[in-house]
């Protein structure tokens, strides 16, 4: 669905990905790990069309989406949730959640679109009329999941979609993502609760320095030293 | 200001360079056309530098301290016609004319500091501009007080006579004028008042908190402008030797304004090369084609904002330092903050309480955010908020630290009742805080946003900056706006352990840092804690982060304190429990 051969992009003369190559099956999800600043963000940004690849190809169900603006990628079906709660504040949650399918056109039928993501978010229900602004920040964080449910993108990326989520709704989100997935929908999650993670993703990729140092299934990682001890961060060196 | 100015480095330093290669093109723009004989050109220049040192000072009106001003063209115009009216009308001469000049000019720049205490933003772009609008039709209306639509001629012997290079006096202070606001602006960003004008027109909310009052700001940048703009009114009038009320249309405000914009908003050299486009275009280059001139003069802007949209020396600038940037941004480490060997040991901290809340009640509307919270944290311990999405934990912290006043109910700090303190006082009080969504600085350095929490201290030399001294360099040429999410979020728990604020409020800081970073985050709490004898108040949803370091936890569910008691004690406590399996409400 989604494949990246030898993606290379970077601020100015910054170079900050370097040569990433990656393929993600329809209805499957892969898990980017690695420590801050290895451009796991960027890697999100540059597929989104938010950062032009100054080399390589990004094959988006057979086309080149490499360079294109964000909103055309969009319209192919490529979804990108970034970090940091970005809804938009003075809209209800009602129209924030139907402007996900608001490029599709037509009439949508609102509770058969959002009712997954409502029953997952029942915050979110709850304060339908409310503006996006008065919820808290966790509560705009699951509003942005729900706003890209609605859009049913082909190709999902998610950057840290637990962040300032309460710890017991992590799972559930997780969860939802997976059951997500099995209707055929593609995603790239960077998640930093690695351990819950992890038990959801189909293949982790651990990145460094802008490029893929290594890739395996959840159980190959989690039984590699190396791994275990830098990256998963189970060692307690406290 | 001398500090500043040795600080501004103006080889290195981009505002330095830029202010420098101003006052290179200042003088030379007037000293040439002389040496020539070139009365025409010379004329032109200093019209034009006049111009300039007025826009440099609207530049750092509109790009330090966040003020829309349209109506600079009238502090401007007042100047220039007080010293007519005064000077020649009432035939006092041209020095008392300009020392009611400057007095008429200041008064007028400050009545516009007066709306911009309440509003912002385009209303006061309005205010201003009805000002700008005004004041030629008073100096017709005004016409037996002012001489109306034939204006004033004025001579000031000793000013204009040239010397036997062709030098007039005027000509040397125009450039002294221009060269001075170039200098003054470069350095200015360089104080404590400087970098804090900035940060108050980037977010007035994070700018209390560090204990800055954005008011006083706003009424020091509208002082500096009308100062600025004054003296080059003064100087206007013998350079054309006659006012008039065409003179100081609203035009002239606007153009004050575009040159800014044109030049490239923030940059030190942009008004100059804005006035000096946006003037020198029609009146000179084009003066021939007179009948096109305003077409002219709006295809050069279009094009302008087309080809360089930050405008030319902002998109210059923006060009060279994607070009020069370095191979890596650099990476904002705790370590050897944590292996630093503080001497200074605070004493054990007594079982006072830092802070305590009775009662507290807020609403939103028909939801109740809070609804009679008691809270109570010790001096010198580190106390965990949690509770689900909702809850009203960051409101909690938004009342503690002043910037949502509470319904009812009582909040003390060491003591103090703060309950109705704005949040620059509580700040004075020794609170500080960080936000969910990190507020970095992105136009300031990273050492520039560390220097931000260092001016609120009270001592001006916090252990922080000691420490990290051997970054200065480094973080002094890099931009924050590269830095990853969660080091933004590191950079400004730098921050507020810059200001040496006693009291900490971290809102959900460790959110987005990688293991290890939480690792680093935790020893980072309780250093600060044993070894600063910070007291610290933290919202935080990983769990067992707050339980590794927390001396003592509340739990908030729909606006309540459901659970309290250090961590061990509540942990069975089933509101606990429901809290890590998610069986409470979300």
């Amino acid at each position: 669905m989604l494949e990246l051969r030898d993606l290379h992009a970077g601020y100015g003369r910054v170079p900050v990905l370097r040569g990433i190559s990656l393929a993600v099956a329809p209805g499957e999800i892969v898990l980017i790990l690695g420590p801050n600043g290895a451009g796991k963000s960027t890697l999100l940004r540059t597929v989104g069309g938010f950062i032009k690849p100054t080399r390589g190809t990004i094959m988006l169900a057979g086309h080149d989406i490499a360079g294109m603006a964000p909103e055309d990628i969009t319209r192919r079906g490529l979804r990108l949730v970034l970090d940091g709660h970005r809804v938009f504040p003075t809209l209800t949650v009602y129209d924030n959640i139907r402007l996900g399918a608001a490029f599709r056109g037509g009439r949508m039928d609102f509770d058969k679109a959002a009712g997954p993501a409502l029953d997952m978010f029942p915050a979110l229900r709850e304060k339908l009329k409310a503006e996006a602004r008065d919820l808290s920040g966790g509560q705009q964080q699951m509003l942005a999941l729900a706003q890209a449910f609605v859009a049913q993108p082909q190709v999902l990326l998610c950057d840290e979609p637990s962040l300032g989520i309460a710890l017991a709704l992590i799972p559930p989100i997780l969860e939802f993502l997976r059951r997500w997935a099995r209707q055929g929908t593609s995603i790239i999650i960077v998640e930093q609760q690695i351990e819950i993670a992890l038990g959801i993703a189909d293949r982790a990729v651990i990145m460094e320095r802008g490029a893929i140092e290594l890739t395996g299934t959840a159980q190959e990682l989690r039984g590699d030293a190396r791994v275990h001890d830098i990256y998963l961060g189970l060692a307690d060196r406290e | 200001m001398a500090r500043a100015l040795a600080r501004i480095n103006l080889l290195r330093g981009a505002d330095g360079a830029q202010a420098l290669i101003g006052i290179v093109l200042v003088i030379a723009s007037i000293v040439i056309p002389i040496l020539a004989g070139s009365a025409y050109w010379t004329h032109n220049f200093l019209i034009v530098s006049l111009f300039v040192s007025v826009a440099v000072v609207q530049n750092l009106l509109l790009s330090d301290a966040g003020q829309v001003s349209f109506g600079q063209g009238a502090v401007f115009g007042i100047a220039a016609y007080t010293v007519g009216m005064v000077g020649t009308l009432w035939s006092q001469g041209f020095v008392i004319g300009a020392l009611c000049g400057m007095a008429a000019a200041i008064l007028l720049g400050l009545l516009f500091a007066l709306p911009a205490l309440r509003v912002q933003g385009y209303y006061l772009g309005f205010v201003t501009l009805s000002a700008a609008v005004v004041f030629p039709q008073m100096l017709v209306a005004l016409n037996d007080y002012t001489n109306g639509i034939n204006g004033i001629p004025v001579t000031v012997p000793g000013l204009s006579e040239q010397g036997q290079t062709g030098f007039t006096l005027i000509a040397l202070l125009v450039i002294v004028l221009t060269s001075a606001a170039l200098l003054f602006h470069a350095a200015f960003r360089a104080t404590r008042a400087g970098r804090r004008m900035r940060v108050a027109a980037a977010s007035p909310e994070a700018a209390m908190t560090l204990g800055i009052d954005p008011g006083r700001l706003r009424f020091l940048a509208f002082s500096i402008a009308a100062i600025g703009t004054g003296i080059a009114g003064l100087l206007y009038v013998p350079v054309l030797g006659f006012v008039s009320p065409y003179a100081f249309r609203v035009d002239l405000s606007i153009f004050f304004f575009f040159s800014v914009v044109i030049g490239g908003n923030g940059q030190l050299l942009g008004p100059l090369i804005g006035a000096w486009i946006l003037y020198l275009v029609p009146n000179a280059l084009l003066a021939g084609w007179s009948d096109y001139r305003l077409v002219g003069y709006g295809i050069v802007a279009l094009l302008i904002m087309l080809v360089f949209p930050d405008g030319v020396v902002g998109s210059m600038m923006d060009r060279l330092r994607r070009f020069r940037a370095r191979e890596s941004v650099p990476l904002i480490a705790m370590d050897h903050l944590l292996n630093d060997p503080v001497t200074d040991l605070s004493p054990p901290a007594s079982a006072t309480s830092a802070i305590v809340v009775t009662g507290a009640r807020k609403s939103f509307g028909q939801l109740a955010a809070l609804g009679g919270v008691d809270l109570s944290v010790t001096a010198g311990h580190i106390h965990g908020l949690v509770g689900p999405n909702g809850s009203g934990k960051t409101t909690l912290l938004n009342a503690i630290s002043g910037l949502a006043p509470l319904d009812s109910g009582v909040i003390r700090i060491d003591g103090t009742d703060a309950t109705r303190f704005a949040a620059h006082r509580l700040a004075a009080l020794g609170v500080g805080r960080t936000f969910q969504t990190p507020r970095i600085f992105d136009s300031m350095s990273i050492w520039e946003n560390l220097m931000i929490g260092a001016d609120a201290a009270p001592t001006h030399d916090p252990w922080l900056l000691r420490t990290l001294a051997r970054d200065e360099e480094s973080w002094s040429e890099s931009r924050p706006d590269l830095l990853p999410h969660a080091q933004r979020r590191v950079l400004e728990i730098m921050r507020v352990i810059a200001s040496d604020a006693p009291i900490l409020l971290l809102d959900e800081p460790a959110a987005g840092l990688s293991p290890e970073e939480r690792r680093d985050f935790a020893r980072l709490m309780r250093f600060l804690r044993d070894r600063l004898g910070r007291t610290i108040l933290i919202v935080e949803h990983d769990l067992d982060l707050v339980w590794r370091v927390a001396d003592r936890i509340s739990v908030l569910d729909a606006g309540l304190i459901v659970a309290e008691g250090p961590p061990d004690e509540i942990h069975d406590n089933p509101r606990v429990r429901a809290l890590f399996t998610g069986t409470i409400n979300a």
